[in-house]
């Protein structure tokens, strides 16, 4: 089981990185939520049913830890002052406006709750309310007053 | 400029992102099985040396009350009745508490996973951590039961065998200005050692999760904001 696992992992490694990318200010921070995500996808697996899609319930795992992860008292970064470093995108792929853009709403989205985050996160990807609504276990109503709330809190911090 | 045309910016910027971050089978492998404990775990393990600790604890003083004392009370005028009342009840309250702390932490990690709906898993990590701390109690409670009962055990044998010295009887000895001035003094000593114990149970609890458990409500109570 254990390979099994590996590979469809491997395969869509790419959600945990997401997750990871929008609920860390740090490289160390990542590293330590991606092995947790992964230890959870692993004590959870034996559970999963094909009801739902691998993707939609590896989203919900992931999600789920990273909202309620455990950090000791660590300082907390100033999260108007986020590093955008860790943000940098290949000048040659993105043009200059774009690349702001992205900078900005990832300052932005660090303002948000854990909640949004992970809201916000999947309308980028392109979720359907629908599906938001089936990962984060909440209704399709609560995700669409919910998203409403959200782009007007990121217009305000992107003073778009 | 709206979200939704920041979408195809996002995508491609997640996705180059996520490829950097890529990691082989065997880097998978590796951090399987190189994990450690995450706090649900930790409690879990800490919770069962607890228990353990607890167990052992109660065992001692099981043979204290049934075995050890006895044997040393041969000899000697044997310590009344109602000492060995109180001794069967704190037994029957210790187990009492074994029973309730074991029902309650069964039922509060029967339905812990994180792949459940989240107001599941932020209801199931609280309850967890509010058994947590009952164990911390149960533990203080135990050895504050323990203490207690040595406590009257001993003052009572400190009394009578006063009066055996002196011969007198016990209700002159125990009714003696320096006696009871020294009994007031072990109750008070006592109580404040009780005090500071549990301030310190708290304190250490506060220090450790408060933070978190503040951070799990708030986001439950977002949670049930509007539904």
């Amino acid at each position: 089981m254990e390979k099994e696992f590996v590979q469809i992992i491997s395969q869509n490694q790419g959600i945990i990185h997401k997750v990871c990318s929008i609920y860390c200010d740090s490289e160390e921070d990542r590293r330590d939520l991606f092995q947790e995500i992964l230890a959870q996808l692993w004590k959870s697996f034996p559970s999963f049913r094909s009801e739902s899609k691998f993707s939609t319930w590896m989203y919900r795992v992931a999600l789920n830890t990273a909202i309620t992860s455990f950090k000791k008292n660590k300082r907390q970064p100033d999260k108007s002052g986020i590093e955008v470093e860790n943000y940098q995108l290949a000048a040659e792929e993105y043009d200059h406006e774009s690349e702001e853009q992205i900078k900005l709403l990832y300052k932005a989205i660090a303002n948000l709750s854990g909640i949004e985050k992970s809201i916000v996160l999947l309308y980028l990807e392109n979720k359907k309310y629908e599906e938001i609504a089936e990962i984060t276990g909440i209704s399709q109503n609560y995700v669409r007053v919910k998203m409403n709330r959200i782009k007007k809190k990121l217009k305000k911090y992107m003073n778009i | 400029m709206e979200l939704k045309d920041l979408k195809s910016a996002w995508n491609k910027f997640s996705s180059d992102d996520a490829n950097k971050h890529q990691l082989g089978e065997e880097a998978i492998y590796d951090l399987l099985n190189k994990r450690t404990r995450n706090l649900i775990e930790r409690i879990d393990y800490n919770i069962k040396i607890g228990f353990a600790v607890l167990i052992l604890l109660s065992l001692v003083f099981v043979l204290d009350a049934f075995f050890f004392t006895p044997q040393l009370e041969s000899g000697y005028e044997s310590v009344p009745g109602w000492i060995h009342w109180m001794e069967g009840l704190g037994i029957f309250c210790i187990l009492g508490s074994f029973a309730y702390f074991l029902t309650g932490y069964r039922a509060a990690t029967k339905d812990y996973s994180q792949s459940n709906d989240l107001e599941k898993v932020l209801q199931a990590i609280i309850r967890i951590l509010y058994v947590y701390r009952k164990l911390f109690y149960l533990a203080l409670g135990i050895l504050l039961l323990i203490m207690s009962i040595s406590f009257v055990t001993g003052l009572y044998s400190g009394v009578d065998l006063k009066a055996h010295e002196l011969g007198a009887s016990l209700t002159d000895v125990s009714s003696s200005p320096e006696m009871i001035r020294t009994i007031v003094l072990g109750i008070v000593i006592f109580m404040v050692f009780i005090a500071a114990l549990f301030a310190l149970f708290r304190w250490g609890f506060r220090k450790l999760y408060g933070n978190y458990i503040f951070k799990l409500k708030e986001t439950l109570n977002e949670l049930n904001e509007i539904e």
